[in-house]
């Protein structure tokens, strides 16, 4: 991988595909069995990419940024935060 | 047709912002920068220049405007000056970090407090370190021919950094000199036009992201070595422009009367002029004095510095501006850059025209005839002096340092 000139991310995608490079640190898991579909992920993520389903709710990870605040604000503990394998 | 008028240097940076084709100028205005923006305002106004112009709120918001267009790929032109450009000072970065080439002309005046309107070029110099060129012109033509240059280096594939044209207020920026304005045709031929759209609607970005320390030193670097290429395009760009407009203003850095010469005054902005005046007055009265004008001060032509000082036997430098508790940032640099080639003279720097004052031939000379004296002892080493400083007004509490090398 080379760096381009003007800092930026060019393609959606980054953080599913490699968040070591990217320089993130983790990616968050849902737990299915746990969540009650509150939505108060889904109300305080800041780059809208919790998604909802008629099961369960999820993350986009190619909209993620892997701030962790889904994780901080599930009051149910279903959400942890995985660190990216290999992160330095 | 070639066309000489006479023009302020803040007119000549006007004329120059049209020949180059900006189409975009955000600037605010502030003394005594404020004349490049209405002479470009009125030529938007008349048809002369198609370019879009934004009124802003502030300095800070002027060069953020800057910023989205030159990503959204227009070629851009602002222009501020010491409280404004302080003002830009976070904006700055972004423009040279995100590697925009935008160009200011910065005219240059005393920062506050105490409140002073005057020639100074420390607003400049507390900019240094954020990643722009610094440019510094000796009068309203090089100013011209500077703004477009700047737009060449700038643009450069290994560059893609902003740069600003800095003058002196006052003494260029509202004194009219003869210009000769260049053929538009063969300036167009000069520079292109510019077509880096970063933003695209097509390939969507997320520029600026969160960069964590794994990536963050590798993007500085590449900033660095921009930098080192852009001393290149200097030369190369300031060669260029001479052989199509019979102007070579020598890159980085010009020699007057400098190849035998035992005592060297290195100087910037319009005190160079002065300084040619001293060399010649040296001269006729039998001394080898000769001058170093510094044209670029970031990046800083560390090696030409070295080779043209190499055989002096002393150097005088002056500084409109101070590093407190230092000396002048031209002196700084000049003795870093002889330390690190093993040459050791000694160096003079007079701390000189702070905040407007007069800065005569006669002084420059009286600084050289110290650098005389300095190279008959032979003791390497540093000295600063500041120039007509007047003892009897200083403070108390100042008064022990007055005198102390």
């Amino acid at each position: 991988m080379r760096l381009p000139v003007t800092p930026g991310s060019y393609e959606p995608g980054s953080m599913a595909r490699g968040g070591k490079k990217q320089g993130l640190p983790a990616v968050p898991r849902v737990d299915a069995g746990r969540c009650t579909q509150c939505l108060a992920c889904w109300i305080f993520c800041p780059d809208s990419a919790v998604v909802v389903s008629d099961s369960a709710v999820g993350v986009v990870l190619e909209h993620c940024k892997g701030c962790g605040i889904c994780a901080t604000e599930c009051p149910e503990g279903a959400i942890r935060m995985e660190e990216v394998s290999g992160h330095a | 047709m070639p066309e000489k008028l006479s023009l302020t240097g803040n007119q000549a940076a006007a004329e120059a912002a049209r020949l180059a084709r900006v189409e975009l100028f955000p600037a605010f205005p502030i003394t005594p920068s404020y004349p490049v923006m209405t002479s470009v305002i009125r030529m938007i106004e008349d048809g002369r220049l198609e370019a879009r112009f934004i009124r802003v709120e502030s300095d800070h918001s002027a060069l953020a405007a800057a910023v989205g267009g030159s990503l959204a790929g227009a070629r851009t032109f602002s222009t501020t000056n010491s409280q404004g450009l302080a003002m830009m000072h976070e904006v700055l970065h972004y423009a040279s970090g995100l590697r925009l080439p935008i160009v200011m002309a910065v005219v240059n005046r005393a920062l506050s407090a105490p409140h002073n309107r005057f020639a100074d070029q420390g607003d400049a110099i507390a900019q240094e370190t954020t990643g722009w060129l610094q440019l510094f012109c000796e009068s309203n033509q090089e100013v011209l021919d500077t703004v477009l240059q700047a737009f060449k280096i700038a643009e450069d594939g290994r560059v893609l950094l902003p740069a600003m044209v800095n003058y002196d207020g006052y003494i260029l920026g509202d004194t009219p000199q003869e210009v000769d304005l260049p053929d538009p045709a063969r300036v167009d031929g000069f520079l292109g036009s510019y077509n880096r759209a970063v933003l695209d609607v097509e390939h969507p970005a997320s520029l600026n992201p969160p960069t964590g320390p794994g990536l963050y030193t590798e993007f500085k670097f590449q900033q660095h070595a921009a930098m080192r290429w852009a001393l290149e395009a200097v030369e190369e760009v300031s060669a260029q422009y001479g052989r199509l407009f019979g102007r070579d203003w020598d890159g980085a850095m010009e020699g007057y009367r400098a190849d035998d010469a035992d005592v060297l005054l290195v100087a910037m902005g319009s005190m160079v002029a002065v300084g040619r005046r001293a060399v010649d007055g040296l001269r006729a009265a039998g001394h080898r004095v000769g001058l170093l004008k510094v044209r670029c001060f970031r990046p800083f032509p560390q090696e030409e510095l070295v080779r043209r000082a190499r055989e002096a036997k002393a150097l005088a430098v002056v500084d409109r501006n101070v590093v407190y508790g230092l000396g002048g940032a031209l002196y700084r640099e000049v003795m870093m850059s002889l330390a690190a080639s093993g040459v050791a003279i000694p160096v003079v720097d007079a701390i000189a025209g702070l905040g407007g004052r007069d800065v005569t031939a006669g002084d420059l000379e009286s600084l050289a005839h110290r650098a005389l004296e300095l190279a008959a002892a032979g003791k390497p080493g540093g000295e600063v002096m500041w120039l007509k400083l007047n003892d009897d007004i200083v403070g108390e509490e100042a008064l022990p340092w007055i005198g102390l090398r």
